[in-house]
């Protein structure tokens, strides 16, 4: 029989605090845990999302202008989605843009991933570096840039290949949602690259070990037994990035809207800012409702992968290292494959978008073109809008992460420390708004706040609607974070702390959070980089007093003036450099790549 | 003696100067007393507000520069101390259905001034999103004698405060000499195909199609031969892609006058009118009836309407109103006339608008059947 826990000997004496008792063995929803505080902040996020689905779903059951007398219940929506050839075109172009965006994403980050972690390749710290830059510059800055790049006419890789050919008109076309989809892909690659490096991290090797000593060669042994190990957590990768593909903004918006070319929220953002007319909520919210129902199949197929692939982990201690492949003269390539992606990928189009912030009007780049720099596009800068913006981004990117922690840290005491099933409700609960497109979630809040609570909580057009919604969108992140940290710090350590009889806060304030440190710092400076660079939900919700820098570049380049958006991307990133540096930092530390 | 004729010279000085301040200030104060007690109200009003707030459309009025300076001038002359706060917002129609959106939803407006053309104007005044005023109350200047339309708008929602002549945008690069458009034939030549942009609202077709100009039938026709030709959708003001060679000509644009604003920075971008039809796209500027700041709205309307603000606006904008004397697009206007005398000539007004709207002429049903025909959609 196993000895008494400290919990089970306190328990018995009665010495046990009411918090210490809010996780008794069996009773996750008990009387006592459903009027904890904790659960109520823990629900808070999810029944905000509730709501906006609602909304949601309530707007595609009606035609007319929305929450006004003109509005009619019917079920037309639904019935344009099958008939309407511009909606099955918006659907074909999407399922392309995802596939072909999840293709590229992962043949960038897969083999990346592989090269850092299964060979001896150094220095690691410059890949991890290289690859998770990527991760947060903002796409829109991207989008700019290949539009220099490749585009039909005026990009460099058209213009040379036409050179050399002699051909009437660019082969290449980034105007596709082929095209926008290879853009998206290499912006994703970073996301691709962080989630599989976990895999190849904690995989067993002894499989391998066991092929290699059979006389199995290299690369025999990576198809018949490293990618097999490897396949639920690839897959779960690759379902991971076609969610994020099925409503991604940016680059469909920065490319894809000049060439007539729509994708699923490109579709919604022209319906919510019409050419003719008031804004047309009906058909994109019957799409947006049917993609939520995809997006909610497809997660749930994500943390079933997730929990497979989990099977092949093994547990790492102190100085265990899995067995790293010597790449010998491979090593160049490796280095190749990693640096062109660099440079492609991030360095080319940032150098663009560079070259275009001191240029005086949109001119393709050329040397030719040097002549014509100038800092006009600085000096005439309108610094109020400006500094409004940047005071709106910063105050984000303090708030929105340091509420995200606090509920973050409820929703992962409560899945990590219960035993219940109804745990893995709240865990989904939490993940939930990665299924839910990004672009449905700020539709359905700005109907929300302009038709449903516009009376009792008048948050449109403020920084509070923003607030609300980026807590929402990033709790999954920070939420998976915490939970693989939290894990790890036995519960005996709080069970210790209530029996001498600290208060809840107090064991919290100088026992978890001592423990937790690297972690939330690290979710901390992570979710305020994601703020920095968010742009679809500030382009829905955007007004005048909550006006965001992205929001701003993004409003510049849609009106033509491409050389002042490039001007203030080009300051967005020089005032963030120390942020980037800082996460870099506390990335390595909490192996916060490991938890995403 | 040298200390006399000094301060005779002083005193010479001190009164001309006490001269200047008195005709100075004579001429103020009777300036002060043109005005009206409705203006006066109004700058009342706006000196209390002391801030403006503009969601604004492209770079029009020179957009936050232009802006900024109007203002100043407009400060200047009410003694006021209104503040600009600009936030960058769509275009015209885009505008116009969040503008909607908002006074239907009883929240206040994003923006104290809007800025649109005449079917705009029109929506405003239709939904009640634009506020009824009785601006020939307010405005300093009186309107001129035998004007080829109306200024103020009708029931008051708004002014027209600049008129410009609608074309072809091109890339001086890629088009030049002969192949310059003269017609909007030209640019269904072959060597054009994919090269041409047009709005996504599809501006200036569903006009054309009015009866009194190129009409329905003729328009469609010519959409439908457009279609291979067109490479992409940019709003009225994006020539950059035209300036980069992205798209080689924009057809149609809003107005001249963008053009005009981007030559200004060296871009190699040029402008012509086709010869079956001259359109006087007038532009207005109304107060949203849910305005936050509407005094400071009212009072930057009814600054259009002095000299110094039609000069600020041709100066920042590239534009000014057709009916005042001595104005630069008279001019224009008058030029493009003798040069096209056959062209069909049309001043886009909202109380055209409203007349055709009374005569069952569907311009919106137009803008559907055209963007279908372009879009798809």
């Amino acid at each position: 029989m196993n000895a008494p826990t400290v919990r089970e000997k306190t328990l018995a004496s009665g010495r046990l605090p009411a918090w210490g008792r809010v996780f008794p063995a069996g009773g996750f929803f008990s009387r006592r845990l459903a009027a904890s505080p904790l659960l109520a902040l823990a629900l808070l996020p999810m029944v905000v999302l509730l709501a906006i689905v609602v909304i949601f779903v309530w707007v595609s059951l009606q035609t007319g202008l929305v929450g006004t007398a003109e509005a009619k219940y019917s079920l037309a929506n639904y019935g344009a989605l099958f008939g309407n050839p511009f909606v099955l075109k918006v659907l074909e172009n999407t399922l392309i843009f995802a596939v072909v965006m999840t293709f590229v994403a992962l043949v960038v980050g897969l083999p990346v991933a592989w090269i850092t972690e299964r060979t001896t390749i150094r220095p690691k710290e410059l890949i991890y570096a290289m690859m998770t830059t990527g991760l947060l510059v903002p796409p829109v800055f991207i989008a700019m840039g290949w539009t220099f790049i490749a585009n039909r006419r005026i990009g460099l890789i058209n213009k040379a290949l036409m050179d050399l050919f002699g051909l009437q008109s660019g082969p290449v076309d980034l105007g596709s949602a082929a095209g926008m989809g290879f853009v998206e892909g290499l912006t994703l690659a970073p996301l691709a690259f962080v989630l599989c490096v976990q895999v190849f991290r904690t995989m067993n090797p002894a499989l391998e070990e066991a092929a290699m000593t059979s006389g199995m060669s290299f690369r025999r042994t990576l198809w018949r037994v490293t990618l097999p190990l490897a396949r639920p957590a690839i897959l779960g990768a690759l379902i991971y990035i076609f969610v994020i593909g099925l409503a991604t903004f940016d680059i469909p918006a920065v490319i894809g809207l000049s060439s007539n070319v729509f994708v699923f929220s490109t579709y919604v953002f022209i319906e919510a800012f019409p050419s003719d007319g008031v804004p047309k909520y009906g058909i994109p919210a019957a799409l947006g409702t049917a993609m939520i129902l995809v997006a909610l199949a497809l997660t749930l197929w994500y943390v079933q992968m997730l929990r497979r692939s989990q099977r092949y982990q093994v547990i790492t201690g102190k100085g265990y290292r899995a067995r790293q492949i010597d790449p010998g003269k491979w090593v160049i390539a490796c280095w190749v494959y990693i640096v062109v992606y660099f440079v492609i990928g991030l360095l080319l189009p940032i150098l663009l978008v560079a070259f275009m912030a001191f240029m005086p009007y949109a001119i393709p780049p050329s040397i030719d073109a040097l002549h014509l720099l100038t800092l006009a596009n600085f000096q005439k800068m309108n610094w109020e809008y400006v500094f409004r913006g940047l005071g709106n981004t910063v105050t984000l990117m303090v708030i929105v992460p340091s509420v995200v922690l606090v509920l973050a840290f409820c929703i992962s005491w409560l899945v990590v420390r219960s035993r219940r099933q109804g745990r893995y409700l709240l865990e989904f609960g939490a993940f939930l708004p990665h299924a839910i497109p990004r672009v449905v979630i700020a539709v359905g809040s700005l109907l929300l706040a302009l038709y449903v609570i516009r009376n009792y909580l008048p948050i449109y057009g403020t920084i509070w609607i923003l607030v609300g919604v980026y807590v929402v969108v990033w709790l999954p992140f920070a939420t998976r974070s915490l939970n693989s940290s939290m894990i790890q710090i036995h519960r005996e350590l709080e069970e210790a702390a209530a029996t001498s009889g600290l208060s809840l806060i107090r064991t919290v304030r100088r026992v978890m959070v001592p423990l937790l440190r690297p972690t939330l710092l690290s979710v901390w400076i992570w979710s305020s980089l994601l703020v920095y660079r968010e742009m679809t939900v500030a382009v829905f919700l955007v007004s005048q007093d909550n006006v965001t820098l992205p929001a701003i570049v993004w409003g510049r380049w849609t009106m033509g003036a491409a050389n002042t958006a490039a001007a203030i991307t080009v300051l967005m990133m020089v005032a963030f450099l120390p942020l980037l540096l800082l996460s870099w930092r506390f990335a390595r530390r909490s192996r916060l790549s490991a938890e995403l | 003696m040298f200390r006399e004729r000094s301060l005779s010279a002083a005193g010479r000085v001190l009164a001309t100067a006490t001269a200047f301040f008195l005709v100075g200030a004579f001429l103020q104060a009777g300036e002060a007393a043109a005005r009206s007690a409705a203006l006066e109200k109004v700058i009342e009003g706006a000196k209390k507000e002391g801030v403006l707030k503009i969601l604004w459309t492209e770079d029009h009025f020179g957009a936050d520069t232009g802006i900024a300076a109007i203002i100043s001038a407009m400060n200047k002359r009410y003694g006021t101390n209104v503040k600009m706060q600009f936030t960058q917002g769509s275009s015209f129609p885009a505008n116009l259905g969040r503008l909607i959106q908002e006074y239907k939803s009883g929240q206040k407006s994003s923006t104290d001034i809007f800025l649109g053309s005449a079917g705009h104007m029109l929506a405003g005044l239709k939904t009640g999103m634009l506020m009824k005023v009785d601006w020939n109350a307010l405005v300093e200047r009186p309107a001129p004698k035998n004007a080829d339309f109306e200024r103020v708008n009708p029931e008051g929602v708004g002014m027209a405060v600049a008129s410009r002549v609608v074309g072809i945008v091109y890339n001086t690069n890629l088009v030049k000499g002969a192949d310059v458009p003269t017609s909007i034939e030209d640019v269904l030549k072959p060597k054009w195909k994919g090269q041409i942009a047009t709005t996504p609202y599809v501006t200036g077709f569903y006009q054309l199609a009015a009866p009194n100009l190129l009409g329905e039938k003729f328009m469609t026709d010519y959409i439908t031969r457009l279609k291979p030709q067109i490479g992409g959708f940019i709003t009225c003001n994006s020539l950059d892609k035209v300036a980069s060679g992205e798209f080689a000509m924009l057809i149609f644009d809003c107005g001249r006058d963008a053009a005009l604003r981007y030559q200004k920075s060296g871009a190699p971008i040029g402008h012509t009118v086709p010869k079956e039809a001259i359109r006087d796209n007038v532009i207005d500027l109304g107060v949203p009836a849910n305005a936050e700041h509407p005094n400071a709205g009212k009072l930057f309307v009814v600054f259009q309407h002095t000299e110094e603000g039609q000069e600020l606006l041709w100066k920042y904008g590239a534009y000014d109103l057709e009916i005042y004397p001595g104005s630069h697009s008279k001019k224009l206007i008058d030029d493009f006339r003798a040069k096209y005398p056959n062209a069909k000539f049309d001043f886009e007004t909202v109380q055209e608008a409203q007349a055709q709207d009374k005569e069952g002429v569907k311009i919106d049903v137009y803008q559907k059947k055209f963007l279908k025909i372009l879009r798809g959609k």
